[in-house]
């Protein structure tokens, strides 16, 4: 039942921008509503655990719950950090008072669209749902009516829904084995798997690489990641840590359903390594790009691409290892990514520029934001003792375990080329000199907030997963590994 | 006999397509090509006697022959160029490239979904040549309001797949994509507007700010 409450929650938040005239109460309130929803989760997650389904349309097991969990953390730091950009955007006649109320407001409808992926049993309503988190968030991709903001927001829009119905295809290919196998006519996720069996496996053979490539366009899987730096550099830095960290994660989530009734289907093998072929391109062509990049917000997009290569890859691998890393690294990346962006975002405003070459000096400048910058590309770059790292080492010893070397030495050599670009990125921003027209300043509260609870995250998780996350993260595994 | 007729008159409507020159006869194919996904709906609906589909053959009509196209008509008449939608291939040579891909996807049909019955592969064939065709629309028509229509051609072909091999999909749930497919028209609609406004064209195949 709290979950419900969660929904209801975010979809009073949607509405309240529209009864306030003050910017600074809807950010509260939006703050004030997070809070309540990621309280809620917890309390779900640690004290009463998985539900399972909870009516014909809703479902909540572990690993759904996992994935509600992973978004509202973000959700909270995102609205944390909201409130004092917001504030500041207005401060400076960027944006107008009614335009904040359409920001609060669609974020919530984006947090809320986000929020049903993962709970929707049936997968055709799953589909609708990921299609509204596109155009919810389309028009917070392109809110600054610059050009730039409105390609990308276009790139967005046209690109993902583009994969989307290749995705459509996909579930309509697999309701037709169902229907020809079994003679079942339902959508609902249980009932399939129920009847996975049956189902003819050279369909279903089609039917999931139209998935892993519809879903896997808007999950930013190289090479269909194209929108995914455009969008991810343009849009307000709250929604490119939603966008990064979340929005990618609910499509992952998608194809991983439909991962488990393949399985079953046609053996454990073909789905895996069709996981492992799309992840390993992705490291590949993102190391790439993260080694030549200029601009701030599109070297963290790029890192996206990266992480969801990683959590492919462990998907891939398979085996109880594999995909317990990969589910780690879901939330692992999240905090982190957000982290990251917030910093970027805050860095890129104070300089006025995306461009690395001319941000320098940000430790003396911003020493706050600076400090949690230098962890942050540590920990994004997988050093111990950070949460990555210790997915990252996961995935890698279940491909030991496995005997993959092959696998194992590409996804080293890549990491290994990411994080010396990282380095190489972010040593020149953060300690060279600072120019002299920058004056040091401190940040507002609820910014500082969000830093320390996202970095707290990132460093907590490092050192030992809590007791509750552990038994949820098995559990989760155990659905995936169809245990 | 007459669904025959209504999936050569779909058929038809992807050539329709091809050859249209100008956006507002690619606007007046796709409400013809809806048109006929309606009375092939409704057809079905006759024959099994099925009031869901009747509801669903009401929405098409509505919402894809009345209320999309004319939003897009709308959107036209505003744009004082829209008229030219950018062809990079010619209508000729987009004709013989969707027949020779007709025709290729009907010979690999059968490699796709084995042991289907003659009107079955018809079906399925000429809703995967209408994704195509949709496909091939946004790829070389540079027009943003050409990207929108190709886009809403290909959910026609898959609309059209969904109820020829497994008659439709849960009520609820293509009650849900045609939701999904107004607000997407709307939204898509809205940048367009606003394409417009700062670039002073529609043209997508300039929009070249980010690389990289």
């Amino acid at each position: 039942m709290l979950i419900y409450l969660v929904l209801l929650i975010n979809a009073f938040c949607a509405v309240v921008p529209w009864l306030t005239r003050r910017h600074q109460a809807m950010g509260a309130v939006n703050i004030a509503g997070h809070l309540a929803a990621f309280v809620l989760v917890l309390v779900q997650i640690a004290v009463l655990g998985a539900p399972g389904r909870l009516d014909s349309y809703f479902c909540a097991d572990a690993l759904s719950l996992f994935f509600i969990f992973t978004i509202a953390t973000v959700n909270l730091a995102a609205a944390l950090y909201s409130k004092d950009y917001i504030a500041g955007e207005v401060g400076e006649g960027l944006i107008g008072e009614g335009t904040a109320k359409l920001y609060y407001s669609l974020f919530n409808i984006f947090t809320l669209s986000m929020f049903l992926v993962t709970l929707v049993e049936n997968l055709g309503l799953m589909w609708v749902c990921v299609e509204m988190t596109t155009l919810a968030s389309a028009f917070l991709v392109g809110f600054h009516t610059t050009k730039k903001a409105i390609e990308a927001a276009w790139k967005y829009v046209i690109i993902c829904s583009v994969g989307l119905v290749l995705a459509l295809i996909g579930v309509i290919l697999f309701y037709y084995a169902l229907n020809t196998g079994t003679g079942a006519k339902t959508l609902n996720w249980h009932d399939m798997l129920l009847h996975a069996g049956n189902l003819d496996p050279h369909i279903v053979k089609i039917a999931f690489i139209f998935i892993l490539v519809g879903y896997g366009t808007k999950a930013g899987l190289a090479p269909m990641h194209s929108w995914l730096p455009d969008a991810h550099s343009q849009a307000l830095t709250p929604i490119s840590a939603l966008l990064s960290c979340v929005l990618l994660k609910t499509s992952v989530y998608a194809i991983l359903r439909f991962m488990v009734i393949t399985n079953k289907a046609v053996g454990v093998s073909y789905a895996a390594d069709l996981a492992l072929l799309f992840g390993i391109i992705s490291l590949g062509v993102s190391a790439a790009f993260i080694l030549v990049q200029k601009d701030i917000k599109r070297l963290l997009a790029y890192s996206s691409v990266e992480h969801i290569g990683i959590i492919f890859v462990g998907i891939g691998i398979a085996g109880p290892a594999g995909t317990f890393g990969a589910l780690y690294h879901v939330f692992n990346h999240a905090v982190t990514k957000a982290l990251m962006f917030f910093a970027a975002g805050s860095v890129a405003k104070k300089y006025g520029t995306h461009n690395m070459r001319n941000i320098r000096g940000v430790i003396a400048a911003m020493p706050f934001t600076g400090t949690f910058l230098l962890f942050g590309v540590f920990a994004l770059g997988g050093l111990p003792p950070f949460s990555i790292f210790m997915s990252e080492l996961t995935i890698l010893s279940g491909a030991f375990v496995q005997g993959r070397y092959l696998i194992s030495g590409l996804f080293m050599f890549f990491l290994a080329v990411i994080f010396g670009a990282l380095v190489h990125h972010f040593s020149g921003i953060l300690f060279e000199k600072k120019p002299k027209e920058i004056a040091a300043e401190s940040e507002p509260m609820a910014t500082k907030t969000a830093f320390i609870m996202l970095g707290g995250f990132m460093l907590a998780l490092g050192l030992g997963i809590p007791a509750f996350m552990v038994k949820l993260l098995h559990a989760a595994v155990n659905i995936l590994t169809g245990i | 006999m007459w669904t025959h007729i209504l999936t050569v008159g779909l058929l038809f409507s992807v050539f329709l397509m091809a050859a249209s020159k100008r956006l507002g006869a690619l606007i007046r194919a796709f409400r013809f090509q809806s048109l006929m996904l309606a009375l092939l709906t409704a057809s079905f609906a006759r024959h099994s006697d099925d009031l869901e589909l009747w509801v669903i053959t009401v929405m098409i009509l509505f919402i894809k022959v009345w209320l999309i196209p004319r939003h897009l008509e709308k959107i036209t008449a505003e744009m004082s160029s829209g008229e030219n939608m950018g062809l990079v291939l010619n209508p000729p040579m987009s004709v013989i490239i969707v027949t020779v891909f007709g025709w290729l996807i009907y010979s690999f049909s059968d490699s796709v979904i084995g042991g289907m019955s003659g009107d079955a592969r018809l079906n399925f064939s000429i809703s995967f040549l209408t994704i195509f065709t949709g496909f091939f629309l946004m790829v070389f028509r540079l027009k943003a309001l050409a990207q929108i229509i190709g886009l809403l051609v290909m959910e026609n072909g898959v609309f059209m797949l969904a109820s020829s091999i497994s008659d439709g999909m849960p009520f609820i749930v293509e009650i849900a994509v045609f939701f999904d497919l107004f607000v997407l028209v709307v939204v898509a609609g809205i940048f367009v507007y606003r394409i417009k406004g700062l670039f002073t064209h529609i043209d997508v195949s300039r929009l070249t700010r980010l690389k990289g």
